[in-house]
């Protein structure tokens, strides 16, 4: 929090044969050290993650999992992980009618704050207060050899909230998240939100920032049985921006998750959706859109894992790739044995504007149950000739008309958000891009 | 009106149009008939302006202009019109936004202002009745889910709309049973007029019944192999196109 103004550096120690090009990111500006009274959860989670990620470093080319993704622009000299003392202003709600939360250069703004009264959220390391157990989500990262991003976020381990809802509760109003960082900032933020037994929530993230920063957000989901959570995602990064994320969403009984992840610029955004469908009859889906152009590079990797019957994922990509531009989707199905009646669906679908365009899409499925329906479909192509002939021989002049079938292309995925004022803004900036993209043609 | 000069065009490397001569006078209605494959679409691809069609010799003048070589959208905004045989589903874009964007864009090329919003859906809204169209219609995707008849009942509400000096109509009548041609046909002859002309493809007799033609010509292979007045269309019907591929020979 923007009170806690600690100078102090932990000084972390490597194993005997660190990868040296994890020791910049360990050391340089020094990782905030915990405050008194971190508990040893966090404290252990930390050592633990540093020491994996001091060990393997980051991705290597060609590494599983980040062949198509290039960290080229990632570079640790650039960023610094400041006190996070809060000066200036952040951009203001986008959304009329909603509770709010900010989070600057990862740390989360308490002040800031606008919450119905009752509504439990915490610091990140006091979970455990408001969250029982709480950091057994917090420390199932999985194996973090496999991705050391998680590593490099855990080994940061300060900042970011928890937010949790009782059995039963509603927040009445969507919760605007805002994610903002700064020029030359390193952002670690650690996010839990927790929806008790039947509770139920809009949220609307929105990542964004000002000029080269790196944000390797965790993000955690935990919904109970029956719980319902409506989650929305509005990248907007600043353009020399990266952003590597990973949101696990943990479902319990009959449990219902939406998702909606906008992707608008950033130079390197990597966003990574685990689905852990642990009890029976699940609903989840997650639909991602991108516009990506330059030299932008889009990932989304997601692994949809069903462990128990009657489970529904199903996660759609669609985006435009201008440019020398990049999208990357690796979709993976894993269908542990007893979950039979699961039902499946992964698809990613990339207009590519350019010759120098690149979509790459790698599914996978893994089945050991036996009663199941799981498909993937992944096309990358063109706008369609025809159909701009059509809106030409109307009068509708080329860039227009281009513009008219790349919206046409996007809307289907932007339609099926409900929530009016939040599908509007995901089409503004649709419209935007389109509008800035006329101008360059023009 | 229009004036076709020994048209050639090629398709994916092949000559379809092999020296089409045809004129068109201001108010005229001319039907080009025509077995298939004989280049009727070809002819009305070439003259809308798409670029996958290759005139390889040959000029076409539009209102006193050399289209041969303008881009599609200058062609409709000097007033060229094509009904499409097969009409393009669009999903995400609505009839309505379609339309408007089209009727906006000619006038902006025109230099003339924007249609007054209101006015745009009372008239609009008066077509579709008009075509015995369901307004719900227009407010789905450009032809998306639509039925054969219902996407061309939707291109000749935007013949309607965009009232263009010519319009051609490629296999408009294709696919409509005899109310929705009946309907389809009374929405064009409300547009005919002195200044307004129209070039019909249609490779069967009955649609001309309903748009009277003031002249008939035959394609076959590339050329127009005979020319006469709506006896020629009757004749076509009752002999069939063999005589006509005869003369191409010649
Ligand atoms: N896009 C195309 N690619 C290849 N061949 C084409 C294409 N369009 C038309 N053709 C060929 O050109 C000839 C004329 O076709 P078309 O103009 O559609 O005839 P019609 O409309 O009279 O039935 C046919 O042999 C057809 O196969
Ligand atoms: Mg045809």
């Amino acid at each position: 929090m923007s009170k806690a103004t600690i100078k102090v550096v932990e000084t972390f120690m490597p194993p005997s044969s660190p990868r040296v090009e994890a020791l910049p990111w360990l050391l340089r500006g020094g990782a905030h050290a915990m405050p008194d009274g971190a508990p040893n959860w966090a404290r252990a989670l930390r050592q633990t993650a540093a020491e994996s990620f001091a060990a393997n470093g980051l991705p290597q080319p060609g590494q599983e999992g980040w062949q198509f993704t290039s960290l080229r622009h990632l570079e640790p000299q650039h960023y610094t992980q400041p006190d996070a003392v809060l000066t200036g202003n952040v951009p203001a709600p986008l959304l009329a009618d909603s509770y709010r939360v900010v989070i600057v250069d990862g740390v989360w703004q308490s002040h800031l704050s606008l919450l119905p009264t009752g509504l439990k959220i915490a610091p990140i390391l006091q979970a455990t207060d408001i969250v029982p157990h709480a950091e057994e989500y917090l420390l199932g990262l999985g194996d973090m050899a496999v991705n050391p991003f998680k590593a490099l976020n855990a080994a940061h381990l300060r900042d970011g909230f928890v937010l949790a809802l009782d059995r039963g509760q509603t927040l009445d109003k969507p919760l605007e998240v805002l994610l903002w960082t700064r020029d030359g900032v390193a952002a670690y933020p650690r996010i839990l939100y927790w929806l008790g037994e039947n509770a139920e929530a809009t949220v609307l993230e929105r990542c964004a920032g000002e000029g080269r920063y790196f944000i390797n957000a965790q993000t955690d989901i935990v919904l109970q049985q029956s719980a319902r959570f409506t989650y929305h995602r509005l990248c907007e990064e600043a353009e020399k921006a990266s952003h590597i994320s990973q949101t696990t969403i943990h479902c319990m009984k009959d449990a219902h998750f939406d998702a909606y992840n906008g992707a608008f610029a950033g130079a390197l955004m990597r966003q990574g959706y685990e689905f852990k469908l642990l009890e029976k009859g699940v609903y989840s889906s997650l639909t991602g859109i991108y516009l990506k152009d330059g030299q932008q590079i889009q990932d989304f990797t997601v692994l949809a894992g069903h462990y128990d019957e009657s489970g529904v994922s199903a996660q759609h990509f669609k985006g435009v790739v201008d440019d020398q531009a990049r999208a990357v989707f690796q979709g993976k199905i894993h269908v542990h044995r007893p979950a039979q009646k699961t039902d499946g669906y992964q698809s990613h679908h990339a207009l590519l504007l350019s010759d120098k365009a690149e979509a790459n899409a790698k599914p996978e499925l893994e089945i050991y149950a036996d009663d199941v329906k799981c498909s993937h479909g992944a096309t990358a192509g063109q706008l369609d000739v025809n159909a701009l002939f059509y809106l030409r021989a109307r009068g509708i002049p080329e860039h227009e008309a281009r513009a008219l079938l790349i919206r046409s292309f996007m809307a289907d995925g932007i339609d099926k958000i409900i929530h009016p004022d939040i599908r509007n803004l995901f089409f503004d900036r649709l419209d935007a891009w389109l509008a800035n993209r006329g101008k360059a043609a023009a | 009106m229009l004036k076709i000069e020994n048209l050639h065009a090629t398709v994916a490397d092949r000559e379809v149009l092999k020296g089409v001569n045809l004129e068109i006078p201001a108010g005229q209605v001319h039907a080009i008939m025509g077995p298939n494959g004989s280049g009727k679409s070809t002819l009305s691809y070439v003259l809308a302006g798409r670029d996958d069609y290759e005139i390889t010799q040959g000029k076409i003048t539009f209102m006193g202009e050399d289209i041969t070589e303008m881009e599609p959208e200058d062609r409709a905004a000097l007033g060229l019109f094509l009904a499409f045989q097969y009409p393009i589903e669009i999903p995400g874009v609505t009839t309505t936004t379609f339309l408007k964007t089209a009727i906006n864009a000619i006038r902006k090329k025109r230099g003339e202002a924007e249609i007054d919003p209101a006015a745009f859906l009372k008239l609009q809204k008066e077509k579709m009745t008009q075509l015995n169209m369901s307004p719900e219609m227009v407010k789905r995707g450009v032809n998306v889910g639509f039925s054969g008849g219902e996407k061309k009942r939707n291109e000749v509400l935007q013949l309607a709309m965009l009232q263009p000096k010519m319009a051609v109509l490629d296999e408009t009548d294709s696919g409509l049973d005899i109310d929705a041609l009946k309907i389809v046909a009374d929405g064009v002859n409300a547009l005919r007029g002195a200044e307004r002309s129209f070039l019909v493809i249609t490779h069967y007799q009955r649609l001309l019944d309903y748009i009277k033609p003031d002249v008939v010509h035959v394609l076959a292979n590339g050329r127009i192999t005979a020319t006469g007045g709506p006896e020629l269309a009757l004749e076509l019907e009752k002999n069939g196109y063999a005589a006509y591929y005869d003369e191409k020979a010649a």
